[in-house]
């Protein structure tokens, strides 16, 4: 620091700061209040020079958005001026992450909502999808299962498409994510569930997470923003603090199943079997009675799962450079038994200031992680397979166990013994036992997985010029065993398989920004640039059956003397863009953003492989307006209004020209047609309205974010059934419409805010209205292996369709009037079905819409509490009006000599106390469509999380902060669903891995 | 040609010897305690001349050698004297005034901090009146006033001065609501002993003793006072040398003024370490 005069000129230099995190406040104005002369802007590291030729003492007001401004009187120059301004808690002063770059919330056009790291730590959930759960208004997560590592479905603002995927596109610290599902897969089969890709981010690495959900916010991302953009950035180091913070966080918890289902217990199943069928045991009243409880297989499967984790971070900055990095271990058994996830995750996030404007950064994660998880029955629809009766996996198959059967033999070794038993799982007298399937089985997924950006940036004065490279490597190995004494593998005496997929995804991006404010009054923001992404993905898999020796399980396939088809294939793809945004400000009071991104993807027909995606959003600060100075008790109060058109483009590869499957035959290679050329396949599009108001009262008491869209998503991607003279029974078509309609509302209240106490709350309330508009030519398609679903116009997408059930036939009832069932007219005991189409019978044409996945209203509310050390948070979210097909039900009601069933079976109608929800009990195969009894509501509220904890008060002296917390995870659920669990993606619940409920424990150390 | 490039290096060759004979210094030193530095400096010198000082402002810069900087608690720096802070105004303010009453440590937080995020709701009636003057460099005392209080620098109430904690002085004596704080180096004529002209000590909330010595203002009784009782109203600091540790010359000069130096503490209002602080150093 000097000073310098040239003419009585003085040149004051110093830096301006975040009180709170050191941060540098870029363009924060420095503004001498005494004479009439031009004030100066911090720069990037938050430092400004002013030269000034007024005479020392002198008066700078130094201000920034969303901070408290401070007067400092300069007496004189010799040493840089520190200033650190406090932050004014005003949710439009944060600066947000927007795709390509950051924007002040004042100068917001589009729906932007932030989650911050308090928020994420808090969920102590292993991925980031299930941290987002209740936290932004219209963003509805759904768990696929309880299975530890296992992913999520998330909606923004409902679903638009088919077969196209619904999944929101992620975009990690600037390199683009996308949760193929084709990804998850090595087509090695027998394993239910694939890992959750986001499984590759640590939440406790993020920073913020933005969920951009308008197209004026999203638009920028084109073919890829239709399902809404969730941008992550990860922690990094604060420029400017030299200290070194190191975390370590150590967390134990235990888990068990949230909910139990009823079944008969031993003596309660043989009399069933005695009073209903043949008693196949033989058993006596007295035999029975002394039968008690007998095996509880439900138990024998399940555990108390104990979960672990190890983190570590340490971030710093020094004079030329701001690092974080982190490394993190997490064991998460699963509440089944031999099921659970496992991951070292390792994160680096480094930036360097080579000369004067010139940056260069790098992110870098490494991990790998691994999911032992259920194996499966194939999900193929033919009478003898398991899958088609309701035996999706050995956890249901568990369930359905007659209870007088026990898990062990006297010596203590398996019992593979079972007379009920003479279906799907038992050849001769060897029956399959779930608990050694569990034990014994392998479905496991590992993933090794690189994700990695380098970046360097040049500014040349008010342009900056920015370079991006990346690379997204995972490494895929499923391996997938079941033995000779397993349910899989009884038929073939074992069956094995191992598979590898290799996904590469190389992402280059080349961007210039120019920023330009004068006096205050414009300030024009413009972005160009052009990015492409390539992927490139590899599989192979082998599968053999028969073995002599199983010890070394899916490592000594060689074994097999029955070899499968290998499985061997790639796909590539590309994405080129260019995309283009300008963010103009006038008077700082009115807003507007102008996007434009064009796309080029491989994975359409040459003709149609370009689509365009504009975008416009408007957006006015009322509150500067003169008018508005003498409103009280109102801080701020926006509108914001966009419309514009997104995209989507994921689809399979290749989906658009012809393609054939290889197989043998005969012991000669095979072709079989798997698809014929569509040359008219395009994107999807999804024209978008919003409207919304951003309102804070009473000093940021109150804080209100509403918004009301429409969506219309046209050229809808949809598999649709074609004649046979094109070799194939369907085509991926360009069919229909989807249009999304809805209201937000968030309310977040900042209830107490003083240095020793602060409690915030929010809550967030979500209505979507979701209808198929337009079929085209397409009639109704039915869905699902039940075929319990519909697309029909007029429906929302994921609509149930099945038989009204109205009681059951009573005795005495007049039958002669009720419609008859597969030609017979109903007797007393049996089902009785709405004809809605009057024709006297019940049929196909008597199904009716049952209600859909769609839910009417999602919620959420969360509340955090700091007292003096203490701290307290609570989140809770639900659904209203989505409803699911419980096809685990109504397999575990369905009632027979083989397996045990649901307690709700004992009240099935007999002629002596009659009934009026289940038939009379007999071995009768399922009527062949879905009745209503089983699609329930699937309505919920959950306490998803809650965190108490207490931080040491040290002296400040104390080099060490200690934190100790616990924290209790779905703690209750509030539903009428008769299942485990109301949260099942995709609408299906056929035995999924059970929801858990969670206690855990921690210390937190900070150095 | 030839005599000429000798001469030439004759004259280079003396400049180096003297050079080497004459090691130089640089201290950068807080105004506050510049004049005893300066009489340190001045008695050093005296038996080792071979060393010249050179005072310069602000903190030594990367890579800059032979340089030593007096900073205030720095858990690396050699410690060699205390320093008390205490509150004050311009003489017969309005501030003084108003404030009336003695003010404990409850109140002087009170006072100079702001009680919560929404400093305006609640706005104490006196708080809202006075102006409240901090320093914003790193040497300011302003820093050790806030971690007595266990306050952040930012929570200071009212506007900061940049620049030496001198003008602290200036800022209230111009402005009849200003209060501030300040080492007694800073607050009293160290000639006569007595408070600067135009400057009040703020009534404190002591015991008996205290606050007569307060009252009295004398600067030698004040600092009798504080070497021998603590006040939760009065932070002491400690003043101390930060420096290459490997460096003899510098520490050939850190151990003569904690030799001989610390006779000249209370002359320049600065209050002697205890012996076994002393000792460790």
């Amino acid at each position: 620091m000097s000073i310098v005069w040239v003419s009585a000129q003085t040149t004051i230099t110093g830096r301006v700061t975040d009180a709170r995190t050191g941060d540098p406040l870029i363009g924060a104005t420095v503004v001498p209040t005494t004479g009439n002369e031009l004030g100066t802007v911090a720069d990037l590291d938050g430092n400004f020079t002013l030269k000034t030729k007024v005479q020392l003492p002198l008066t700078l007001s130094v201000q920034f958005v969303g901070y408290r401004s401070q007067e400092v009187d300069v007496y004189e120059a010799s040493e840089p001026i520190e200033v650190q301004l406090t932050e004014n808690l005003n949710k439009l002063s944060e600066v947000v992450v927007v795709g390509y770059g950051t924007q002040k919330r004042t100068q917001l056009t589009g729906s932007v909502a932030t989650v911050k790291a308090e928020i994420i730590g808090q969920s102590q959930s292993a991925t980031l999808d299930g941290a987002l759960s209740g936290q932004v208004a219209g963003l509805h997560v759904t768990a696929s299962s309880g299975q530890p590592g296992a992913d999520s479905q998330i909606r923004i603002r409902g679903g638009n498409s088919v077969n196209a995927s619904n999944e929101p596109l992620y975009v990690i610290d600037g390199f683009i994510y996308f949760k193929d599902a084709s990804q998850g897969s090595t087509g090695v089969g027998g394993i239910e569930g694939s890992l959750n890709p986001l499984a590759t981010i640590n939440p406790n690495d993020i920073e913020s997470i933005e969920v951009l959900k308008d197209v004026s916010a999203t638009a920028i991302y084109g073919s890829r923003g239709a399902n809404g953009v969730i941008l992550v950035t990860t922690k990094q180091g604060k420029a400017g603090d030299k200290t070194s913070h190191i975390n370590y966080t150590y967390n134990i918890g235990a888990s068990r199943i949230s909910k139990r289902l009823e079944l008969l217990n031993a003596s309660e199943w043989a009399q069933f079997q005695k009073d209903n069928f043949s008693n196949k045991g033989g058993y006596t009243d007295e035999q029975i009675a002394a039968l008690g409880n007998g095996t509880d297989w439900q138990d024998a499967v399940l555990r108390t799962a104990i979960q672990q984790s190890h983190e570590l971070s340490i971030t710093g900055a020094g004079e030329k450079n701001r690092y974080a990095f982190s490394a993190s271990h997490t064991n998460q058994d699963g509440i089944i038994l031999n099921s659970g996830f496992q991951r070292y995750n390792f994160h680096t996030n480094v930036e360097w200031e080579l000369k004067t404007n010139l940056r260069f950064g790098v992110n870098a994660t490494y991990g790998r992680s691994r999911q032992q998880g259920l194996t499966t029955t194939e999900s193929q629809v033919y009478n003898s397979s398991p899958f088609s009766a309701g035996i999706t996996n050995s956890f249901v198959y568990a369930l359905l166990m007659p209870p007088v059967i026990e898990v062990y033999k006297a010596d203590g070794s398996f019992n593979f013994s079972n007379p009920y038993e003479y279906a799907y799982f038992a050849i001769g007298d060897h029956a399959a036992n779930p608990v050694y399937d569990l034990r014994e089985s392998v479905a496991e997924n590992v993933n090794n997985y690189l994700l990695s950006n380098v970046w360097t940036s040049y500014r040349i004065g008010n342009l900056l010029l920015k370079a991006t490279v990346g690379l997204n490597s995972e490494k895929l190995t499923q391996n997938y065993f079941s033995g000779a004494y397993t349910s899989l593998g009884l038929a073939t005496q074992g069956i094995g398989g191992t598979g590898n997929r290799q996904t590469d995804v190389w992402q280059q991006e080349y961007t210039a920004t120019y920023s330009k404010e004068t006096d205050g009054v414009h300030e024009f923001d413009a972005l160009a640039g052009f990015t492409r992404q390539t992927t490139t993905s590899t599989f192979s898999s082998i599968r053999t059956n028969h073995y002599t020796n199983e010890s070394l399980k899916q490592y000594n396939l060689g074994d097999g003397s029955g070899i499968y088809t290998p499985q061997t294939g790639i796909s590539e793809s590309s994405l080129n863009s260019l995309i283009a945004r300008v963010n103009y400000t006038f008077l700082g009071r009115y807003n507007a953003t102008a996007t434009f991104r064009a796309d080029n993807s491989s994975r359409f027909s040459k003709n149609h492989r370009w689509g365009y995606f504009p975008s416009l959003g408007l957006s006015w600060n009322i509150d500067k307006e003169d008018f508005f100075d003498g409103v009280q008790n109102i801080d701020y109060l926006k509108l914001r209004v966009s419309a514009g058109l997104v995209g989507n483009q994921e689809i399979a590869d290749y989906a658009f020209t012809t393609s054939y499957s290889t197989g043998s035959y005969g012991g000669s290679s095979s072709y079989a047609k798997k698809n014929t050329a569509n040359d008219n396949l395009k994107w999807e599009s999804t024209v978008s309205y919003n409207v919304g108001i951003d309102l804070g009262l009473n000093q940021n008491f109150l804080n209100f974010v509403f918004d009301a869209y429409y969506k219309k998503t046209s050229d809808l991607l949809l598999v649709v059934p074609v004649g046979f003279s094109s070799g194939v029974t369907q085509q991926l078509q360009n069919v229909g419409n989807v249009v999304n309609k809805g209201v937000e509302l968030s309310v977040n209240a900042n209830i107490i805010q003083r240095k020793k106490i602060q409690w915030t709350a929010g809550a967030n309330l979500a209505i979507n209205r979701n209808t198929i508009s337009d079929m085209g030519a397409t009639n109704d398609v039915i869905q699902g292996s039940d075929k319990q679903q519909i697309l029909r116009k007029g429906e929302p997408l994921g609509a149930f369709y099945g038989l009204r059930f109205e009681g059951i036939v009573q005795t005495g009832e007049d039958v002669s009037k009720l419609p008859t069932i597969n030609g017979q007219t109903p007797k007393p005991g049996d089902l009785k079905y709405a004809d809605t189409d009057g024709n006297g019978r019940i049929d196909g044409n008597d199904r009716v819409i049952l209600g859909s996945t769609q839910p009417a209203a999602v919620y959420g509310f969360s509340s955090q509490f700091n007292y003096r050390g203490f701290d307290a948070s609570v989140t809770f979210a639900g659904s209203y009006g989505n409803k699911l097909y419980n096809a685990l039900g109504r397999r575990l009601e369905l009632t027979g000599d083989s397996y045990n069933v649901l307690a709700t079976v004992k009240e099935s109608w007999t002629p002596e106390r009659g009934g009026n929800t289940l038939p009379l009990a007999s071995n009768a195969r399922p009527f062949s469509y879905i009745d209503s009894r089983y699609v329930q509501s699937a309505s919920y509220l959950k306490l998803r999380n809650l965190t108490i904890g207490y931080r040491l008060q040290l002296p400040k002296s104390s080099p060490v902060g200690v934190r100790f917390y616990a924290t209790g995870s779905n703690l209750f659920t509030v539903t009428r669903y008769k299942g485990y669990d109301p949260e099942v993606s995709g609408g299906t619940d056929s035995g999924v891995y059970p929801a858990s409920r969670t206690f855990s424990a921690g210390i937190n150390l900070t150095l | 040609m030839k005599k000429i490039i000798y001469t030439i290096a004759i004259v280079l060759g003396l400049q180096g010897s003297v050079q080497a004979q004459n090691q130089q210094v640089t201290l950068h030193v807080p105004n506050s305690v510049k004049p005893l530095v300066e009489k340190l400096v001045a008695e050093y010198n005296k038996t080792n001349a071979e060393v010249d000082f050179l005072f310069k402002a602000g903190k030594a810069q990367a890579g800059e050698t032979n340089s030593i900087t007096v900073v205030n608690d720095n858990p690396d720096g050699v410690k060699f004297a205390r320093y008390a802070v205490l509150p004050v105004s311009a003489r017969q303010s309005d501030a003084a005034e108003l404030i009336g009453r003695r003010l404990n440590a409850k109140r002087l937080k009170t006072l100079f901090f702001v009680e919560d995020e929404f400093e305006d709701d609640e706005p104490d009636a006196t708080a809202q009146k006075i102006h409240i003057y901090t320093g914003t460099s790193q040497q300011s005392v302003s820093r050790l006033y806030a971690e007595h209080f266990d306050e952040a620098v930012a929570d200071y109430r009212g506007k900061k001065i940049s620049g030496d904690d001198s003008y602290l002085n200036v800022a209230v004596s111009r402005d009849p609501w200003g209060i501030t704080i300040n080492t007694l180096s800073n607050i009293f004529d160290l000639e006569s002993r007595q408070l600067k002209q135009d400057i009040a000590l703020l009534p404190l909330d002591l015991d008996k003793q205290g606050k007569q010595v307060l009252a009295d203002g004398q600067l030698d009784e004040i600092i009798t006072l504080l070497e021998h009782a603590r006040y939760s109203e009065i932070p002491v600091g400690n003043a101390a040398f930060a420096y290459d540790h490997s460096n003899a010359l510098l520490n050939d000069f850190v151990q003569w003024v904690l030799a001989n130096g610390t006779q000249y503490l209370h002359q320049y209002g600065l209050l002697k370490l205890p012996s076994k602080d002393l000792a460790q150093e």
